[in-house]
């Protein structure tokens, strides 16, 4: 008798069969380890045509869902700018784990005041989105934003870190300091984007705007933006086309910023700023810290880069009250 | 052989595999939200062992232990039901061993010998015990639920973690269409995968101790449980009082199947008797049993009971000795004195003393922790921090408003704290190491770290420095610590984007007094 014991079939495959089939598997998950999707990659969407007023229109009043709803009309009515069947991502500032009043995320109403007009204009889906700082389960839930933006219409969806696979190395057409970063794919796939920050304090740039707020579709490392920070935001601006910005200043955070955390930092000019030119819009939110568009090398690059006018004086301003 | 009995054994599976994947859904959502109805540390909570030696080693009655009481009771009265038809770690043993163990022949010689090298485990619980007198609490290492614990939610999770993301990956990649690679990510989200790829320093030795006990089924089923569990020998101790018996009607023709067929070796005298406190209940005898007669009921029979071999007296003695020694061997630890520690504790561990006799090193608050930044300790601080949890800011910061450690922690070596108290309490210090932060190393201005600081009013500041940046001329802003406000939570060290080490760093608390919490 041989002293071993027989590998019999039915213990070769029963033992060995689980072996094989781990390894199988492995190598399968393993391959696709490291690729990146190159192939016809499509690539940013362009700006989308439309009729929207050129104006800068600022509505101030005490409810923030209504004075949105009153800018975006004045400006003709999303209408204008969503076509039935579009996809529209709308993209606000809820990288903090901050309540509304804080001021350190866009508040939730006006958010989903964009969101329910851009539904009423026929969008198929809206996306609402950010790649937050703090972490995204907590900071959607206390913004209000993922609540108040899934209400009105919107697929609210969690950015996974800074790799998540949504996230695409992109070209960065006419970056100077960065000629392709990984960003989020739905702006690929987006037909409108509609950027909604808050105005903040921020100490290194002095104020975080709309063209700050559009680093939320940033993956990668973005910390190492900010030696160059300035350049970096217009290399960014330049290549994401954002078609309307709608500015929330309902409440802002003029210290301490972009966080916050103390009441005393907030104050109330309760007002939106809206209008297709991101320059003008962030120009005149600097006017709200007692600032000018100038003051902000952020701003003055995207001006110097043609990406909006800079100069007040030479922008139509409708001021509402409602 | 009747149906009726297999039945019972079919039943018994069933609850194994009910409570496994009770545990198992429990580790899974032992992350934010933690909303789940039964509390995500009730298996931990339901160790006698634990709640024996933390009670001990902290010197004070632990009311989070009550599931650990109704345990006890169940085991009163019914014996090691626990052991057999409950314990997660029990369950895997029995898979693992399905693999791994060789034909069920008996190791024994004769029959009525004791089987050997049962008392081990007693010594071992002795061991605990003492220790735990002496504050030392090192049951965690050796509780079953606790390496179930470790094994599934710091080492298995993270690895299924990262195979169910590469397979939605793949999805991706093989151009499936996008709905169902979204229907993928969102359902796989929800019920199983992790928010973010976990991962735990040194998870490969918590697998290595795993391995190492499922690899002695080759030797006998269940060993661990026969041989080494301090649990399973608290429970044997208390089951013999148990009037819940296996006991062998007549018609018994001695043909050894039940013998044969329990994985606690705990049938001898040619399957008459059974040894009291071994047994598990799992109902395996009667159902293998041809003439029916293998059976449970509340019947105290003398003849057919039989105590399993204790401690002899040199084993005894040995053990009581054995826990004593461990108290200066562990003792002896700078850790205990303080100032020394390198790292930083979680929120709340308060003075290290105290945190060491408390923690049970299960890894429920690495498992929760909503960053990932709570990580094992391995010998940095003397062997008996083994496993304790510490911040390792480079992989996951302390959330400012994340209050979720302190609410899984069995024995509130973490406390539970309120949104209020959390930002109250100070972890460590941030510094700055100047020769690599970009600002002062590089004359470059940065700020991540500035900006990210949670604190309502800036613990990092930016001063001006009447310099340039040397290449965009702006002025000049270098970064500093204000150390009063500063907790410690690791967010600007977490997110410096320097390579490697940061330029900001945690260290333990460095400033006056009043603020030591």
């Amino acid at each position: 008798m041989c002293p071993m014991k027989r590998i019999t079939r039915r213990n070769f495959l029963q033992k060995g069969g689980g072996l094989a089939g781990g390894a199988a598997i492995a190598l399968g998950v393993c391959s696709q380890c490291g690729k990146r999707a190159s192939d016809g990659e499509p690539g940013i969407k362009p700006h989308k045509e439309n009729d929207l007023s050129r104006d800068l229109v600022v509505v101030h009043g005490s409810d923030p869902a209504a004075i949105t709803k009153a800018a975006i009309n004045a400006l003709g009515g999303l209408e204008k700018l969503v076509s039935p069947g579009d996809v529209v991502v709308v993209k606000p500032n809820i990288s903090w784990d901050k309540l509304p009043e804080y001021a350190a995320t866009t508040n939730p109403a006006v958010v989903a005041a964009v969101v329910e007009l851009a539904k009423g204009a026929g969008a198929a889906e809206v996306h609402v989105f950010d790649h937050t700082l703090n972490d995204a389960r907590r900071t959607y839930k206390s913004s209000g934003i993922a609540d108040a933006a899934s209400k009105a219409g919107a697929k609210v969806s969690y950015v996974r870190g800074q790799n998540d696979r949504r996230f695409k190395d992109m070209a960065i057409p006419g970056g100077v300091v960065m000629t392709n970063w990984p960003l989020h794919d739905m702006l690929t796939k987006a037909d409108v984007l509609i950027n909604v920050p808050i105005a903040k304090h921020h100490d290194l740039t002095r104020l975080t705007l709309g063209m700050k707020n559009l680093m939320g579709f940033a993956g990668g490392e973005r910390g190492k933006w900010h030696p160059d920070i300035a350049q970096r935001l217009a290399d960014l601006n330049g290549a994401v086309k954002v078609d309307l910005t709608v500015l929330d200043a309902f409440r802002i955070l003029v210290d301490h910023g972009p966080t916050g955390g103390s009441l005393d930092d907030v104050r109330e000019p309760h007002k939106v700023v809206a209008g297709v030119d991101p320059i003008a819009v962030d120009s005149y939110a600097t006017t709200l810290f007692d600032m000018k568009g100038e003051d902000i090398a952020y701003v003055r690059e995207g001006h110097a880069r043609g990406l909006g006018e800079l100069d007040l004086a030479k922008v139509s301003l409708k001021e509402l009250t409602v | 052989m009747s149906k009726g009995k297999r039945r019972l054994r079919t039943i018994r599976r069933l609850v194994q595999v009910a409570f496994l994947l009770l545990f198992l859904y429990l580790i899974i959502h032992t992350a934010e939200p933690l909303d789940v109805r039964i509390p995500a540390n009730f298996f931990l909570r339901s160790s006698p062992l634990l709640a024996m030696t933390a009670t001990l080693s902290a010197r004070t009655l632990m009311t989070l232990f009550a599931p650990a009481v109704v345990v006890l009771a169940m085991t009163l009265v019914l014996g090691r039901v626990f052991c057999g038809w409950v314990c997660p770690f029990g369950t895997t043993l029995d898979v693992s061993d399905r693999f791994l163990s060789k034909s069920r022949r008996r190791r024994r010689q004769a029959d009525e010998a004791q089987p050997r090298y049962h008392a081990a485990k007693y010594a071992l619980l002795i061991v605990l015990g003492i220790s735990a007198l002496f504050g030392v609490q090192i049951a965690g290492w050796f509780d079953p639920i606790c390496i179930a614990t470790r094994t599934y939610g710091i080492t298995l999770y993270p690895y299924l973690n990262f195979v169910g993301e590469r397979a939605i990956d793949a999805a991706a990649r093989a151009n499936v269409s996008p709905g169902i690679v979204s229907w993928l990510d969102e359902v796989g989200h929800r019920y199983v995968l992790a928010f973010e790829q976990p991962v735990y320093r040194a998870h490969t030795v918590f697998l290595a101790v795993f391995v190492a006990i499922a690899l002695f089924g080759l030797l006998e089923r269940r060993f661990w449980c026969r041989h080494i569990c301090p649990l399973g020998a608290m429970l044997d101790i208390i089951s013999r009082i148990s009037p819940f018996r296996r006991y062998v009607r007549e018609g018994c023709t001695n043909c050894l199947r039940c013998e044969r067929e329990c994985k606690m070796d705990a049938i001898i005298g040619s399957g008459e008797k059974t040894l009291r406190g071994e047994c598990i209940e799992c109902f395996a005898c009667d159902a293998v049993c041809p003439e029916a007669v293998s059976t449970f009921a509340f019947r105290r029979n003398k003849v057919q009971g039989a105590k399993s071999a204790g401690l002899t007296r040199r084993g005894f003695v040995g053990a009581l000795s054995g826990g004593i020694a461990a108290v200066p061997v562990l003792r002896t630890n700078f850790a205990r004195a303080e100032g020394l520690l390198r790292f930083v504790r979680p929120p709340g561990a308060g003075e290290e003393e105290e945190f060491l006799a408390r923690c049970l090193r299960c890894g429920e608050c690495m498992k929760v922790c909503i960053t990932g930044g709570l990580q094992p300790v391995l010998l940095e601080a003397g062997l008996e921090a083994m496993w304790t949890p510490k911040l390792v800011p480079r992989i996951g910061y302390c959330e400012y408003n994340c209050t979720l450690c302190g609410r899984v922690c069995p024995t509130e070596a973490l406390p539970r704290l309120n949104e209020k108290e959390k930002h109250e309490t100070v972890l460590g210090t941030a510094f700055f190491d100047r020769n690599r932060c970009i600002p002062w190393a590089e004359n470059r201005n940065c700020a991540v770290c500035e900006e990210c600081c949670p604190t309502p009013t800036k613990s990092i500041v930016l001063r001006d420095t009447g310099l340039k940046d040397e290449v965009t001329g702006e002025p000049l802003r270098r970064p500093f610590v204000d150390t009063e406000v500063c907790i410690g939570c690791g967010l600007c060290e977490h997110k410096c984007p320097l390579p490697g080490r940061g330029g900001v760093m945690v260290g333990p608390v460095r400033s006056s007094e009043e603020r030591v919490t």
